[in-house]
Order: C-alpha cells, then sequence, then structure tokens
C-alpha cells in the first residue's frame, strides 16, 4: 500500500501513482491537508520498544508496517485549516500538525519520497550555495553565486561600482554579464546567480536511484551517477534537476528542486508514476 | 581569527557572551540586529568551488576568511512585514549573513539545519532515541481514546507543544479528559511524567556544565509565575554521562546545546535538546563558567566541530537503541 499527500485531490502527479498502482495492485491512498487534519485519526507511539504509527480513517485502520512507501506533495499546512480557531490558534495549529506529521513520517520504516525536513513535509529546501558545496563534493560544478547584502545599499550605486565590488570578490567573468539597471533591480535580498550557461540544457528527473531524462539531451553517465550520489547526501530521492553547459562545454547545475515538474511529468507520461511506484516498493530508505 | 557575536547585546546569554570574549582578550565584533542595515555590510560569493567574501562592521573590514567563530543567538526577525528602506537593509544583510553562516568553514554555534530538529519535539525525540537515551513514553495522537488508554497505563501524564512554540508544560488532569475531544482536530503531544530530578547539561565543544534543578512544578521555569519555587545547584557530570552528551550534540550537528536530563530510579530520560540555550538563567544561578567556555570555544579553543558541512543528514531509524 502506497500513502500520497498531494496539495489537492486530483493532482496530476499524485493520478500518475495511482494508474502506476493500480496497473500493479498496489493501493494507493491519496490524503490532502484537509483529509490530513479533518478526517485521519493518527497516533504515534515513542517508547522503550521503538516508534510505532498508526492511522484511521474512514472507520479502516491502517498501521505503519502496512505501508510500503510514502510520497510527500506538500510541505506542511495552512492556518485555514482550521476555520473555526482565533487567528493566533490557526498558527499554532498549523505549527503543531507540522510538528506532528515530520515525526510521525519519520517513524515510519517504508520508503520516504521524500524523506521530510524538521521544517517541510516535502523535504529539506537547501539555500543554492550550499547546494553548490554539495555538489561540488561529488564532482558537479555548478553556477557561480554572488550574495548581496542588499539592494538597498546599492540602488544609489552605479552600475560600475558593483560590477567592480564583484570583481574583487574574484569573479572574472564578470564583466560579461548584463549589469543593467534591470539586474540591479532585481538584486534583492535573494542570492543572484550569475549563470554564464548557454541554451544546451539536460532536464532529468530522478527516481530513488534512476535518472529519467526530459527532453532530447541525456545525461552522460559520470553526470547521472554524480546526480543520484547528490541527492543521497541530501536525502532527496525524488527530485528534479536543470544542468546548462558553459562556454568551456563543462556541465553546471543550475536548479535542483524537490518535486518533478509538470513539464517533466508530461514528457515522462506513465514512466515516471511507475518509476515512482517502484522505488517505493524496492523498499529502500534513504 | 575573529569571532561574531550575532545578537542583542543586552540580551543576558549575549552579554555575557561579550564579557567573557572581553576578559580573554579575543578579537571579536558584535552584529546587533537593530544596526544590521546600517552598520554592517557583507558581500561574498561561490566561485569556482570556492567561497570568498568581505564583510565591513562599521569601519572594520574583514575577509570572511579571518572569521574563525560565530555565535549565531539572534539576526532580527526576519519575517516582520517593515518595508522601510532601515528595514528592508537589515533584512537584506541578515539573509546574506545567515546563509553564508550556513556554509562557512568556521565555529558557527549553532548552524540553522541542525537547530531545525527542536521545531518538532517528537522528531527530537526519535533522535534522542536513537542516540542512545532513554526518551519520555510519548504518544502523539489525534485521538481522545488514545490518550484514555495511555493515561491510563501510566501514573502521571503531561502535555506539551509538539513543536517550537513554547508551551508551558502541564499535567492531564482528571478536568481534563472532558476535552480530549478537542484534539480531534489538533493532533497533541501527550507524555509520561518522569519521577526524578531535574538535570540541565549544557555542552560547550567537548566540556560540559551541569545543573540540578529542585522545583515544586511541573515545568521549573515558570515554577514563580505559579507561586512555586525553584532551586539550582552546579554539579559535575559524571564522565560517562558527560561523554554521552557531546555525543548527542554531535549526533545532532551542534556544539553547544542546553540538554534536559531527569535522573529517574530507571535511568537518565532525556528530555529535549535546546539548540540555542538560554544558558545564563543557569550560569546565574550555578556560578558554572559557562559562557567563559563559549567564548573559549568560538575563540578556537578546545576540540574541533564535528563538521564543517554535513554530507547530509543521518536520519533517525527506528532501531531500536542500546541503552547504556
Amino acid at each position: 500500500m502506497l500513502l500520497v499527500f498531494e496539495p489537492d485531490l486530483g493532482s496530476p502527479l499524485a493520478d500518475a501513482i495511482a494508474a502506476a498502482g493500480e496497473q500493479r495492485g498496489v493501493e494507493v491512498l491519496r490524503w490532502s491537508p484537509t483529509a490530513m487534519v479533518e478526517s485521519v485519526s493518527l497516533a504515534l507511539t515513542i517508547d522503550g520498544g521503538g516508534a510505532a504509527v498508526r492511522f484511521s480513517v474512514d472507520g479502516r485502520a491502517i498501521r505503519g508496517d502496512d505501508l510500503d512507501g510514502v510520497v510527500t506533495l506538500i510541505d506542511g499546512f495552512t492556518p485555514e485549516l482550521w476555520p473555526k480557531y482565533t487567528p493566533r490558534d490557526r498558527e499554532y495549529a498549523a505549527t503543531e500538525a507540522l510538528a506532528s506529521w515530520v515525526a510521525l513520517l519519520t517513524a515510519l520504516p517504508c520508503p520516504l519520497l521524500n524523506p521530510p525536513a524538521p521544517d517541510a513535509l516535502g523535504g529539506a529546501v537547501y539555500p543554492p550555495v550550499e547546494v553548490s558545496m554539495l555538489a561540488a563534493k561529488v564532482g558537479l560544478s555548478t553556477p557561480s553565486i554572488l550574495y548581496l547584502d542588499s539592494a538597498a545599499s546599492f540602488r544609489d550605486e552605479r552600475a560600475d561600482e558593483l560590477r567592480a565590488s564583484a570583481c574583487a570578490l574574484g569573479h572574472l567573468p564578470l564583466a560579461e554579464v548584463p549589469l543593467g539597471q534591470a539586474w540591479l533591480d532585481e538584486a534583492g535580498s535573494e542570492p543572484i546567480r550569475i549563470r554564464g550557461v548557454g541554451e544546451a540544457r539536460i532536464r532529468a528527473v530522478i527516481v530513488g536511484e534512476r535518472v529519467l531524462e526530459v527532453g532530447d539531451v541525456a545525461p552522460p553517465e559520470e553526470i547521472k551517477r554524480a546526480l543520484i550520489d547528490l541527492h543521497r547526501r541530501i536525502r532527496r530521492p525524488l527530485g528534479e534537476v536543470w544542468l546548462g553547459r558553459d562556454e568551456d562545454g563543462r556541465w553546471l547545475l543550475e536548479d535542483a528542486m524537490r518535486w518533478p515538474s509538470a513539464a517533466a511529468l508530461e514528457f515522462l507520461g506513465e514512466r515516471l508514476g511507475a518509476s515512482i511506484v517502484t522505488a517505493c516498493t524496492e523498499g529502500r530508505r534513504w | 581569527m575573529v569571532v561574531l557575536v550575532c545578537g542583542i547585546p543586552e540580551e543576558a546569554p549575549v552579554a555575557l557572551a561579550i564579557r567573557a570574549l572581553e576578559r580573554r582578550g579575543a578579537d571579536f565584533l558584535v552584529l546587533d540586529p537593530d544596526d544590521l542595515g546600517e552598520r554592517v555590510r557583507v558581500r561574498w560569493s561561490w566561485i569556482d568551488d570556492r567561497l570568498r567574501g568581505v564583510l565591513a562592521v562599521g569601519e572594520r573590514v574583514l575577509d570572511i576568511d579571518e572569521i574563525g567563530g560565530v555565535y549565531l543567538r539572534y539576526l532580527g526577525d526576519l519575517t516582520r512585514a517593515d518595508d522601510s528602506p532601515r528595514a528592508v537593509a537589515a533584512r537584506g544583510t541578515a539573509l546574506a549573513l545567515a546563509d553564508l553562516f550556513d556554509v562557512l568553514p568556521a565555529r558557527v554555534v549553532n548552524r540553522r539545519r541542525p537547530m531545525a530538529s527542536n521545531n518538532s519535539k517528537p522528531l527530537q525525540s526519535l533522535m534522542i532515541r536513537q542516540a542512545g537515551f532513554l526518551v519520555p513514553p510519548t504518544l502523539v495522537t489525534s485521538d481522545p481514546e488514545r490518550v484514555r488508554t495511555f493515561a491510563a497505563e501510566h501514573p502521571s501524564v503531561i502535555y506539551k507543544s509538539a513543536s517550537s512554540v513554547r508551551s508551558i508544560v502541564a499535567p492531564l488532569a482528571e478536568a481534563d479528559q472532558a476535552r480530549l475531544p478537542a484534539i480531534r482536530g489538533l493532533v497533541t503531544q501527550f507524555q509520561a511524567e518522569i519521577k526524578g530530578y531535574e538535570m540541565r547539561v549544557h555542552v560547550v565543544g567537548g566540556a560540559t556544565f551541569g545543573a540540578r534543578i529542585n522545583s515544586d512544578r511541573t515545568d521549573y521555569r515558570y515554577a514563580a509565575s505559579q507561586g512555586g519555587r525553584t532551586t539550582m545547584q552546579e554539579v559535575e557530570v559524571p564522565r560517562p554521562l558527560a561523554a554521552r552528551c557531546v555525543a548527542l550534540a554531535r549526533a545532532l550537528e551542534m556544539t553547544f546545546v542546553g540538554i534536559d536530563l531527569i535522573i529517574s530510579e530507571s535511568g537518565i530520560v532525556c528530555l529535549e535538546v535546546n539548540p540555542c540555550p538560554g544558558y545564563s538563567y543557569y550560569q546565574e544561578a550555578t556560578g558554572s563558567p559557562i559562557a567563559d567556555a563559549l567564548a573559549a570555544f568560538l575563540d578556537g579553543e578546545g576540540v574541533e566541530p564535528p563538521a564543517d558541512l554535513t554530507d547530509g543528514p543521518a536520519p533517525p531509524s527506528s532501531d531500536r537503541p542500546s541503552l547504556a
């Protein structure tokens, strides 16, 4: 039995997983946050004997051991799920629900796509630079990243002054990056990526130990191995990556997302749902 | 090397740390959230697999390679809705610093990701258990009937928040039974109350400081406001327990934590690990030199931190822990 948490009942990726499960005779339960709050009764016990999870929904009892895998396509709960509470209590309820479900999912013995992080049911969100550092450890290059403290501190400066400060940090190719007013206006508190990457692009979905290419450009074998290694390190068995090619012909990891995009699902079709069901039923935990 | 102290200088844990750094003559800078936007500038980059950057605090300009330690107590409320130029600038600086401290090869006390384990108390219980400590029998549920069964199995049960939202730990009283149906839409954490005395162990790098707590209330932090009394005394942490506490902090990828223990007849039970301890409360009551140890650790003394960057967090397993 698989359990899929989806933002709303009927989400396309959950549909694909359910269809793949049906073809293989694997039951797929689908719960939205509304159902998790209103219809599911749950219990997590932790004691000297270990941890145990039990659900009850519509009079049906489900033990954690009954599950072959869990696919989590949500991050948490919105306060609006508790309309009868005061605004302050709604926030509290959403925070408590997240904290409880994070522990509950972690205690399950089955594969989790993806394992939850303390603040996100769908898995950890890494700052770009942390992904870059971990990528470097597995031999993947990444685009350069420049952090500025704030756009406000630069708004009154001229673009060439900004260019000079960035060059002072050692980024030599920066002169090739157009630093117009639009770029300056974008320079908020978010990190700025200096891509320097051409059009050729690999897009791929990672499902456990498999790399499914999305589009015509296939990742080289060493890139595939590195991508799987990276996803193992960040405990993200389900994700989508984009790689671009720089002027030297190197593949650079441009983006690593936690869930396959709609475009990836459209391209991969049934293969994606089938791969997710396989990754769950193989029983491997990440 | 330079130590950065991020926090409100007047707040007791920060003030004690500053005084301790002064006493040892350390080279340090205070990054006050109130003037981050005006007095602090940071620009840094990840280029060709290398971190580089510059931090300016007032007139002082540092290469980020010069930063040896960071006491990351508070960088300001990053979620506050304030669009004034000063607030926007402060938020931008705080975010750039926070991202930098996630990856900076320095003694950062503590990094954001490991600290997040405290956002889910039952998750932390699973991790504590995996590290070999006993944890209180715990039930997280939205089923009133299970609570009744749990309460019948244990002489005394308390309830408290599952998240890091601070709540007053309260005993589940007979009168609460009538309110139990309210948990149907709101999953709640219950624990068997463990009888014994409470102990707070602060771990700083490889050093430990123990405080025995005597209180006549369930939640000793609120004893005074509830008409009760709490006293503390410094205690030496026995070597095997100290080693286990240091190992627990390392398992959680942190170097400065406050571990709440109950010394019971059946063993040492760990309630939780505080990732950003308000140690001043304990230092002032016991005289333990926690701030000095913190200052020394930030200034490069003692054991090295466990890792500069994770190779991915270790998952808690549901295996039975070894109960030493």
